[in-house]
């Protein structure tokens, strides 16, 4: 088969670029520990309140700088709505749902997890500056969704 | 044999006339897809770039 020169160039270019997305894949994934924000915990929905931990949702310290935060979502609001955190920590959100689909999202961050009933999102964000923080659904899940929020205070030690 | 005969037709006054049609020339030179390049180079190159700057958002909102 004959090709063009032109065609050529065009080709190793193509195959560069895989090359180069599947290899920034690979090093994400398994160097860098980037995934998706579902880790495959599952629990039954319709008995979240008697499941553990989020039969008491909030915060739990894991160490000095390191929280977790259990949360559920559900029409049209987050359990605990508020959490207050030090600035420098790193908080893992684990979020479940006891309804529909919702989300949680924080804007200008990473963390954007589609809340799925029967699964647990998780998420980690470290905050480095003080403020207010909102979270979102932005997943369409009623007449309330546009209300559906929650705040994040980080405050100085 | 053809060409005889349709030689033969075309001096009895037919519509064939006796030079075979010209061939079709297929142009060879690479100028004629130069702007084929370019454009598909401008496509690629945006479409990489553009990853490129999601995924710099990503990492420095980490």
């Amino acid at each position: 088969m004959r090709l063009h020169r032109y065609e050529k160039y065009w080709l190793y270019f193509g195959v560069g670029a895989l090359v180069l997305f599947l290899a920034t894949l690979g090093v994400s994934a398994f160097a860098m520990g980037f995934s998706p924000p579902g880790h495959g915990d599952v629990l039954d929905p319709t008995k979240v309140e008697e499941t553990p931990p989020f039969d008491e949702p909030g915060l739990v310290q894991v160490d000095e700088n390191t929280y977790v935060a259990n949360i559920v979502a559900m029409t049209f609001g987050y359990t605990p709505n508020e959490l207050e955190v030090p600035v420098g920590s790193t908080v893992i959100f684990r979020v479940t749902s006891k309804d529909v689909v919702h989300s949680f999202s924080i804007p200008k961050t990473n963390v954007n997890i589609m809340v799925t009933p029967g699964y647990v999102g998780e998420a980690k964000h470290t905050f480095t500056e003080p403020g207010s923080y909102l979270v979102l659904c932005n997943e369409y899940c009623g007449t309330g969704h546009h209300f559906m929020q929650m705040t994040i205070e980080v405050s100085e030690p | 044999m053809v060409n005889t005969q349709m030689e033969t037709k075309g001096s009895k006054g037919s519509f064939n006339s006796q030079h075979d049609p010209p061939h079709p020339t297929v142009s060879t030179q690479d100028d004629s897809l130069i702007g084929t390049l370019i454009s598909v180079f401008g496509v690629g190159l945006f479409i990489v770039l553009s990853w490129l700057a999601v995924f710099l958002l990503y990492l420095s909102r980490g």
